[in-house]
């Protein structure tokens, strides 16, 4: 299930690791040099020992032109060399170029570290001649190409970069060399201005890191009690929001976004909402797996209580004496009410759209290219791609969960109907994430198995679902939809399973490295999905434009009941409609 | 990849289905790519369209790998009563993976009836040999039980992915009908919809 793949995004933890990297051998995602081992297991040599001798030998294999695109395999310094001398001072560089640079600073960290990237530049900077074909082979310009580089690629990475200490101590260092060259070579001083602007910002950046002012920046934290992968390490600040598994049963939960002060009673508050049951009745408790309970006071802070010892939160009857049973035969779940029918569907699209731009915000370009690398899959470096992922599958599972424990008939043919409607929402929306997760969960087995519903939904109903479907058609590789998406305008949300499918398939079907050389045009393409997402996410004006009224359909969307259980949704669904 | 003549007027289709992790896509990009240098990109329409020959006629052979569900079993039931074959993956790495096969084959038998089904039972990340948690003679057991070809295989070779779909498409021929059939008539409401869509 999702949440066991997910993992804490803490910039703290990423400062500590680096740090301690050198001192021992670690299996953590990172991209040190010799990781790269793995990336082609057919390729028996060992890629850097060949690697540094082919650096120094001779140059007429280094890089391969092609017609379609300019650096098809090279050694990494070439490619950087390459690089620099085709930047041109210009405010605008061509197109290849431009496209060039964006693809290497985006996925340099394949084929070196960032600190052999931070050492190449600065002996490019310091060099004092060269044998690069540029146009003016003078110093100072060749130190503004540098400076060039380096502003893209603070402007590319933001945060990430000044979380890493060889990159931190880089910036300090070649800042210094700028201050100093700047008397030498006064052609310097507009890239000094900028560069001072750039590292102004990241100062102010490093003061409030955390304000819930950058909403472009928003950290979400996904707690998974469940495994013990989960060392509290550092510290996590008050504010940071993050999403926790509250449950009522082994496989059923709420998925509640809260903040990392929240108290018991705040938690309790937003569950006892969801599952419709009276506040007062209920206790948090923290139930190791072990099976020891510990029941959470009032003004006890949830996060953290749950952290000291590895397990879960779930929510129990005020005596302890079982967990709540929403599958109960009894007059509160035969008379739950569907407080989803009462809420207008384009007002409850709009609400999980904003949520969902929150998350698909917040996704770094770089955690493309970590989930594409890393042998792990996802990780640390991963987790809003996690969290946007865990989100498509909690909606097929809530749109299921909705509909079968809505033990009426009439009720759940409306309910039926108002799911089609939001389908149809989220996609005009251009929220296909959410569309195609409404679509699924309507078409799970245990509710497309519902004849007697499905017999009374209405033919217009019926028509509308078909287009919908349709869009969801993988035949040739899902064509309708790819046709579909492409023809909307950004601002949109793709169907994050197929981008990330579409990624792997990059990375399976192509290798890394050709001859121990790096296969530059691979990169090129998985850039060109990480600029999919850029072009997606363009055009955005305004953050939350949730209205007043909204907040409590904003809540509804927010915290989501699920059931994340196959066999029980098949229970409920030959409960409600056994098999004739 | 179709090349120049015309498109196959026949078309398979044959469903990858498994848990998540056990390397669908992995097999797919075998069989779309094999592990040609030369680049495969990943939005082209034909990309898992092959020409095979059945019954010694040219026929369009498309494998499915469903996306986003992250439980088999959100795959809609009329892709799994259309479908001409399946390809049931589970890794030998992950034992959960090997339980969530038969409960897949139940659903596969209560909607397509008791006939025979063109299935290939595979176990992938076969060459992970110190991860391995599901021994070769458990799988081979259950393709017995299922009367079906059993192969383990890792999606790096090429040879032994198009192995893969070589026995299913035996596996269609021999069960194929001798003429067309006409789909059944709808049982419930869902199935008014059209099925020939989902076909070639």
């Amino acid at each position: 299930m999702g949440s066991s793949r997910l993992r804490v995004f803490d910039p703290q933890l990423e400062r500590k690791e680096s740090a301690a990297l050198s001192d021992r051998e670690l299996p953590l995602p990172t991209f040190d040099v010799p990781y790269f081992k793995y990336i082609d297991e057919e390729d028996e040599d060992d890629e850097w020992s060949s690697r540094s001798q082919s650096s120094t030998e001779d140059d007429s294999g280094d890089s391969l032109l092609s017609d379609r695109y300019v650096v098809v395999s090279g050694t990494p310094e070439k490619i950087l060399e390459h690089l620099l001398n085709d930047l041109h001072l210009e405010e605008v560089q061509d197109k290849e170029t431009e496209t060039l640079l964006d693809d290497f600073l985006l996925t340099y960290t394949v084929f070196m570290t960032t600190d052999d990237l931070c050492q190449a530049l600065l002996r490019h900077y310091s060099a004092k001649k060269y044998q690069g074909k540029e146009e003016n082979s003078d110093v100072p310009c060749r130190k503004r190409k540098v400076l060039h580089l380096v502003s893209q690629w603070i402007a590319l990475y933001k945060d990430w970069l000044h979380e890493d200490e060889h990159s931190k101590m880089f910036l300090k260092t070649i800042y210094r060399n700028v201050l100093d060259d700047v008397y030498e070579y006064p052609i310097l001083e507009k890239e000094l201005k900028e560069f001072q602007k750039i590292l102004g910002m990241h100062r102010r950046h490093t003061v409030d890191e955390y304000s819930p002012q950058r909403k472009n920046k928003a950290l979400f934290h996904q707690f998974s009690l469940k495994e013990n992968w989960l060392q509290h390490r550092g510290t996590v600040t008050e504010t940071e929001e993050i999403f926790c598994h509250v449950y009522i049963m082994e496989h059923s939960y709420v998925s509640v976004k809260a903040k990392v002060s929240s108290t018991a009673h705040e938690i309790l508050k937003v569950v006892a909402e969801k599952i419709q049951h009276a506040e007062e009745d209920l206790a948090l408790v923290a139930v190791t797996f072990s099976g020891e309970k510990h029941e959470l006071q009032p003004n006890d802070s949830a996060i953290s209580k749950s952290l000291e010892a590895s397990g879960r939160l779930y929510v129990y009857r005020k005596d302890l004496a079982d967990t709540l049973n929403p599958f109960a035969e009894n007059e509160e779940s035969q008379q739950r009410s569907m407080r989803i029918l009462g809420m207008n569907t384009w007002d409850l699209a709009l609400e999980l759209m904003n949520f969902d731009w929150s998350l698909f915000n917040s996704i770094h370009e770089q955690e493309l290219i970590y989930f594409t690398f890393s042998r792990q899959g996802s990780g640390e470096h991963t987790a809003n791609l996690s969290l946007l992922l865990q989100r498509c599958n909690e909606i097929q599972l809530w749109v299921a969960t909705e509909i079968l424990l809505c033990a009426q008939l009439g009720k759940r043919v409306q309910l039926v109907k108002k799911f089609i409607k939001i389908a149809a929402h989220c996609k005009a929306q251009r929220n296909l994430n959410s569309f195609f997760a409404i679509v699924m969960g309507l078409n799970t087995a245990s509710v497309s198995r519902l004849s007697q519903t499905w017999e009374k939904i209405p033919g217009k109903f019926k028509k509308l679902f078909s287009e919908l479907e349709s869009l969801t058609d993988p035949s040739l590789n899902h064509k309708a939809y790819r046709d579909a998406f492409k023809k909307m305008k950004p601002p949109k949300i793709p169907f994050m399973p197929l981008l990330l499918k579409d990624v792997t398939f990059i990375h399976e079907g192509n290798k890394t490295f050709l001859d121990n050389l790096v296969n530059f045009e691979k990169l090129h393409m998985i850039a060109d999905t990480v600029r999919t997402l850029r072009h997606c996410r363009a055009n955005q004006f305004g953050g939350d434009v949730s209205p007043k009224e909204h907040q409590e359909l904003k809540a509804y969307v927010t915290h989501l009941y699920v059931i994340d259980s196959q066999q029980a949704l098949f229970e409920l669904s030959h409960r409600i409609e056994p098999r004739a | 990849m179709a090349g120049p003549g015309p498109r196959p007027a026949k078309g398979y289709r044959v469903v990858l289905l498994g848990s998540v992790a056990v390397g669908k896509t992995a097999l797919a990009t075998q069989f779309a790519c094999g592990s040609f240098p030369e680049q495969c990109e990943p939005s082209v329409e034909e990309l898992f369209s092959k020409v095979i020959e059945v019954n010694a006629a040219p026929a369009l052979l498309e494998i499915v790998d469903t996306v986003g569900a992250e439980h088999l079993v959100t795959l809609k039931d009329l892709y799994i009563k259309n479908s001409d074959g399946f390809v049931v993956l589970y890794s030998v790495c992950s034992e959960a993976s090997f339980e969530a096969v038969r409960p897949l084959r139940e659903r596969m038998g209560r909607l397509r009836g008791p006939k025979a089904v063109p299935l290939v039972l595979v176990g992938t990340k076969a060459d992970l040999d110190a991860e391995r948690q599901v021994l070769t003679a458990r799988g081979r057991a259950l393709a017995r039980e299922w009367r079906c070809p059993f192969l383990e295989v890792t999606a790096k070779s090429k040879l032994m992915v198009d192995q893969v779909f070589t026995q299913v498409v035996r596996e269609m021929e021999a069960l194929a009908p001798p003429e067309e059939e006409a789909p059944a008539p709808p049982t419930n409401a869902q199935d008014t919809w059209p099925s020939e869509r989902f076909i070639g």
